[in-house]
């Protein structure tokens, strides 16, 4: 595979993110407002989870916006380098917030009795998934760190 | 660090740098590398083609010099 064609995969994983992200809000916006209508939940318990849910959309857009330019980087064939081992620890660390993020908010939600099982199961989930995501591109980062300092001693070896 | 001085066996051998490169079958931009110190290693098949082509030792061209990285 060459690294052009590596760069338009990890683009299209990218798009692929945003639009699965785009739908989850929407469907979170939608539902939301439905809730309103019909009168069954409380407006200030609608409003406030879909503040908590939206709010945990910011971590995602940042990892999606540093992957962009990682695809950058690899496009340019200079994927073992610093600069790309410091991006992917990056998205470690918006992965690893989201997680933060979403686990105080299911704790607070529980505080003000606005918690339901079925959204706390689903919450876990993506908890981990998170979790998941934030270890997997932290070791990425690393191997990445160790290759890029190979490739320097390879490049200043006469 | 390891310094590596081929411009006095140059100059004694009264050799340009594009003949050396020539010689020795390698880059103006790795002898460039190679003189001003930037290089983290060198292969011994490299070493060994420059002390046949400037006609020396390899302790002609490589010298010791301390500093403070070393110390560390």
């Amino acid at each position: 595979m060459s690294h052009n064609g590596m760069c338009c995969r990890i683009r299209f994983a990218v798009i692929g993110a945003l639009l699965c992200l785009a739908m989850v809000c929407a469907a979170a916006v939608i539902v939301s407002l439905e809730q309103l209508n019909i009168g069954l939940t409380d407006r200030s318990i609608v409003i406030v989870w879909l503040c908590a849910s939206l709010g945990g959309a910011i971590p995602c857009l940042g990892a999606a916006a540093v992957g962009w330019r990682v695809s950058s980087i690899v496009a340019r064939d200079k994927t073992f380098s610093v600069e790309t081992a410091k991006l992917l620890s990056f998205i470690s660390t918006c992965a690893y917030v989201d997680a933060a993020y979403g686990f105080a908010a299911n704790i607070i939600m529980g505080f003000l009795g606005f918690q339901h099982p079925s959204v706390l199961i689903v919450s876990c989930a993506l908890i981990l998934l998170a979790l998941a995501a934030g270890t997997a591109f932290a070791a990425l980062a690393r191997l990445v760190q160790k290759a890029a300092d190979l490739q320097e001693e390879s490049d200043y070896t006469v | 660090m390891i310094q590596i001085n081929i411009d006095v066996m140059l100059a004694k051998r009264k050799m340009s740098v594009t003949s050396l490169t020539e010689k020795v079958g390698i880059t103006m931009a790795n002898l460039s590398l190679l003189k001003n110190g930037h290089v983290k290693a060198i292969r011994l098949s490299t070493l060994s083609a420059i002390c046949a082509a400037l006609k020396c030792q390899p302790g002609d061209i490589l010298e010791y010099v301390e500093d403070s990285n070393d110390e560390k």
